[in-house]
């Protein structure tokens, strides 16, 4: 069952001199229980298109459903209610400075009039939920990144809500920190059956923790689908860049001489300047062979694609495939 | 003898200068903080723009704001009359103090509360959040320190102001500094309330300004 249906929304902001669309003719279907992932470049529409989930922003046209209740159609006491199911998270956290970590997980809690005390408990069980229960009473200003991030996670989930939307939730935290909040995200997804909304410009986060994938390009969705598919062949031309990061190299001229079986990987420049391939064949102690590379250092960050051949060797298979998830690099088989 | 009779007026007149400043103070913040609420709400980027309301608002403030002082206390005699029955004393200083002093706020508070970044005013309406609590949850809180150091500007010129009104009759530290030290030529009384005056206004901007550090939690 959608958990969140769009259907036909537009959205379009007027100013003085004139008009922009930001979005148009969006349909999307978000199911109960799923990591759903939302990608595109800077101004594609990725966060107008998040804020009107939750009514943050007004559709110009079309409707958004939560739980088939239509938002447009509700009233402001009623929209403040649903709201409440549906838990938000930002690039910037938004932390009240003034209050404490403990403070900033009951404010939601306080805002819905709940209990007091039962509230301190769950806050406080949020807050082990997300490893921090000994910053109780730390101040967002004593905090990293990672531990506002964190923060900010429980206290979306504080009113048990059914959805999570996370609108560039790790773009300002390093790729180590951005690999525990994603594995946090997975968590909350596995158990507490929380539907989570990414939104994203690093691939890397998407084939790291999402079920399907929407590809955002100027102001309409230009590919959607099971992420796996996705990657194997992006069929549109903002999903091959996004995918393969390299804007010359369309088309990877690539035949396989016989049937061994290869791995393509892909890098999105969320890796760092380590020296991936040396470390793999350091760590499964096989000396792959590179049968294709594309990849470049750009500001330090690797971008492009490296093909492999894999042995024969199933153990050795399993090796490698361990080693590149355990560095969160995207792969498939070709 | 003659120091007894120096003490006790000069007494007189600190409680005096203490009276007319915080109880205008006080009532000034009263008017002055839903004033500058308002302003904030209404203004194009505010919760609840509109227009017609946020410019009306802006003028009234604006003309209060560029009346001086004197002036505005010989303008309004006749209303300070109605409100506290006498345009004489420390109590006929309030009235105008009020209305100099509540627009000014209304202004500090505005722009306190612009401070106030946006994502965490946009995290709390994701939360449901009614605007209501947005303002005493979320504006409010998060510009306490600036709020506190606005009130250390605020109520220190409102102390400048009430000695001033000692010039005609208001009065506390100023009226004796006018009456003895100007009209009677007495340097010494005008020096020692002069320097009475300085210590006051540190006093009152040392004690709010530790305030707002204590209240910051951001370091
Ligand atoms: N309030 C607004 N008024 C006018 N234009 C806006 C407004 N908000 C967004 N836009 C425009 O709409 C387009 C989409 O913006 P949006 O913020 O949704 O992009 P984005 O995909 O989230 O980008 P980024 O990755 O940089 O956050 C941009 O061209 C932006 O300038
Ligand atoms: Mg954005």
């Amino acid at each position: 069952m959608a958990i969140i249906e769009i259907k036909n929304l537009k959205k379009v902001f007027t100013t003085k001199t004139d008009k922009l669309v930001a979005l148009q003719d969006i349909n999307l279907s978000i199911e109960k229980g799923e990591i759903f992932g939302i990608i595109g470049l800077s101004g594609a529409g990725k966060s107008t298109l998040v804020r009107m989930i939750n009514f943050l922003e007004t559709p110009t046209e079309g409707d958004v459903y939560f739980e088939d209740k239509n938002i447009g159609a509700l009233n402001a006491s009623e929209l403040r209610n649903i709201r409440r199911e549906i838990g938000m998270i930002f690039q910037n956290f938004n932390l009240l400075e003034q209050r404490n970590v403990l403070k900033n997980v009951l404010f939601p809690l306080e805002i819905s009039g709940a209990e007091k005390e039962s509230s301190i408990k769950r806050a406080k069980e949020l807050l082990k939920l997300v490893d921090l229960s000994d910053k109780e009473r730390a101040y967002p200003s004593q905090l990293s990144g990672g531990q506002k991030q964190r923060v900010a996670i429980a206290r979306a989930l504080a009113t048990n809500p059914k959805v999570l939307l996370c609108d560039e939730a790790t773009s300002a935290l390093d790729p180590k920190t951005t690999n525990q909040i994603l594995d946090l995200l997975k968590k909350i997804n596995r158990e507490l059956g929380v539907t989570v909304v990414i939104i994203t410009h690093q691939m890397s986060v998407i084939e790291n923790i999402c079920d399907k994938v929407a590809i955002l390009d100027q102001s309409r969705v230009v590919e959607m689908g099971n992420v796996k598919e996705v990657f194997k062949s992006p069929k549109s031309e903002i999903g091959k860049k996004l995918i393969f990061g390299a804007t010359e190299n369309k088309d990877v001229d690539f035949e396989k001489t016989n049937d061994k079986t290869c791995l393509r990987l892909a890098f999105d420049g969320s890796m760092t300047n380590e020296p991936i391939i040396a470390n793999m064949v350091l760590t499964t102690n096989y000396a792959v062979s590179i049968l294709y590379a594309n990849s470049r250092m750009i500001d330090g960050k690797m971008l492009g694609q490296i093909i492999i051949e894999l042995p024969d060797d199933k153990e050795i298979q399993f090796k490698i495939k361990q080693f590149l998830d355990s560095k969160k690099i995207i792969y498939w088989e070709v | 003898m003659y120091l007894a009779i120096d003490l006790s007026l000069y007494i007189t007149a600190i409680k005096e200068t203490f009276f007319m400043t915080f109880v205008s103070s006080f009532i000034s913040y009263v008017i002055g903080i839903p004033l500058g609420v308002l302003l904030y709400m209404t203004d194009k980027d505010g919760l609840t723009p509109n227009t017609p309301i946020y410019n009306a608002l802006s003028l009234i403030v604006n003309i209060f704001r560029s009346i001086p002082f004197l002036i505005l206390l010989i303008l309004i005699l006749p209303v300070t009359r109605v409100l506290v029955g006498t345009t004489i004393g420390a109590r006929a200083v309030i009235p105008p103090l009020v209305f100099s002093a509540s627009p000014y706020i209304a202004r500090m508070v505005e722009s306190s509360l612009k401070e106030v970044d946006l994502g965490v005013i946009e995290a709390a309406k994701s939360m449901g959040a009614t605007n209501f609590q947005i303002i005493t949850k979320v504006l409010l809180s998060e510009s306490k320190p600036s709020l506190l150091i606005g009130a250390a500007i605020t109520i220190t010129t409102i102390l400048g102001y009430s000695a001033m009104a000692g010039a005609v009759g208001g009065g506390g530290l100023g009226d004796v500094a006018i009456r003895y030290g100007y009209y009677r030529y007495n340097q010494e009384i005008m020096i020692i309330t002069v320097v009475l005056l300085v210590i006051i206004v540190q006093l009152i901007q040392e004690v709010f300004m530790g305030m707002a550090r204590k209240s910051d939690k951001r370091l």
